[in-house]
């Protein structure tokens, strides 16, 4: 794997993502203006209003099998989610796979793995009523193979597919649909390659040293 | 937490709802994903599409595991393939290989005849489907229906 895109969210003051530096690769297109701000005091990813919003990171990651992950919350209502989304069309929000954590009342949460060709959405698999508050940060990670597509969260695989229907898009980003507030975001985002070409690729150990310093 | 395989109606996107705290559905799914399971609660979805994207089938496969099936068989759009004769398997190889050792012939009439009868009312042939076949053999029958590369063994909840 080699890295191609992050983003710690990290800012000085409130940020609208698309004005954001990440820290490795390109920026942020959002799918609506005002979609997305990077909270100072949150240290994350806020989406602002009750719609659910998509933003793409503009690395072209080279190929169409990708690792695309973000630590994540999302309030309990169970409008809010927040994920990560891979096999994103360029310049369009109308293609993509995605999975996400969603609100699913007090006590425990949602994962979702979906599909997304030409804004038509078909949900591939899901676990519900898990136990453990949306709230509580978790790793979650899309892994985009030809062979299959599988979600994870903190490392465990939780969602698979066999669904191989979008093909060819090389860009990834998140989806989200925040409320108003922090309590639904993401961090720490990345984008990785799993031939190791595309993208601004940077050697694994100063990436990390990179996330040591912001941290 | 058991697995079992239900042949499920799609159905299509909602409208959005007045409330926007609110989850919206607005996703093709099976009717699966809309029963009101009050306990944790996965399921995997074949739903092949058309170029269009909207789904082929009035009808796809899902492989379902919880402890609460309650909802999910009181709804009848949601079948249950193997009418119980699959048991309680955690694993899926151990849910593959309890189909392996059972046939047609070996299900009680009425379990036989369910299976038959739903498969004659989504178009498909039961003429292949006599007493000496396998339930791995009737789920490749109604999965490879739906997709014809469809294999049963990357068709899974982790």
């Amino acid at each position: 794997m080699a890295t191609v895109g992050s983003a710690t969210f990290t800012v000085g003051s409130d940020t609208g993502i698309e004005s954001y530096t990440p820290d490795v690769g390109a920026g942020f297109t959002q799918e609506a203006a005002n979609a997305f701000t990077a909270i100072n005091a949150g240290d994350a990813l806020r989406g602002n209003g009750t719609t659910t919003r998509h933003a793409r990171k503009e690395d072209d990651i080279g190929d169409d099998d990708m690792d695309v992950s973000a630590d994540v919350t999302a309030a309990t209502s169970t409008a809010r989610l927040a994920g990560v989304c891979g096999r994103m069309a360029s310049g369009n929000f109308a293609n993509m796979y995605r999975g996400y954590v969603q609100g699913s009342g007090s006590g425990q949460n949602d994962l979702v793995l979906e599909k997304v060709v030409s804004n038509v959405v078909t949900e591939l698999a899901a676990s519900r009523n898990r136990a453990g508050e949306s709230t509580v940060s978790r790793t979650i990670k899309l892994q985009i193979r030809t062979a299959d597509k599988k979600l994870f969260e903190n490392g465990v695989e939780i969602l698979t597919t066999a669904d191989d229907s979008l093909t060819g898009n090389n860009y990834a980003g998140l989806i989200m649909n925040g409320g108003t507030n922090i309590t639904t975001s993401v961090d720490n985002f990345l984008s990785e390659s799993v031939s190791g070409g595309g993208g601004a690729v940077i050697p694994k150990f100063i990436y990390q040293y990179r996330r040591r310093r912001v941290a | 937490m058991p697995l079992r395989y239900y042949i499920s109606n799609v159905l299509p996107p909602d409208p959005p709802p007045t409330d926007p705290d609110v989850a919206w559905k607005n996703s093709y799914r099976l009717a699966i994903s809309d029963a009101n399971v009050n306990a944790p609660f996965s399921y995997h979805f074949e739903i092949p599409p058309l170029p269009d994207q909207t789904p082929a089938f009035a009808w796809g496969l899902a492989i379902c595991r919880t402890t609460v099936w309650t909802a999910i068989d009181a709804d009848a759009r949601n079948f249950r393939l193997f009418q119980g004769d699959e048991g309680d398997q955690e694993t899926l190889e151990d849910l593959l290989a309890r189909l392996d050792s059972r046939t047609m012939g070996a299900l009680t009439t009425a379990r036989r005849n369910n299976i038959r009868n739903k498969a004659t009312g989504l178009g498909l042939s039961t003429a292949d489907m006599g007493n000496t076949v396998s339930l791995r053999v009737i789920l490749q029958k109604f999965a490879r229906f739906l997709r014809p590369n469809f294999d049963e063994t990357k068709f899974y909840i982790p």
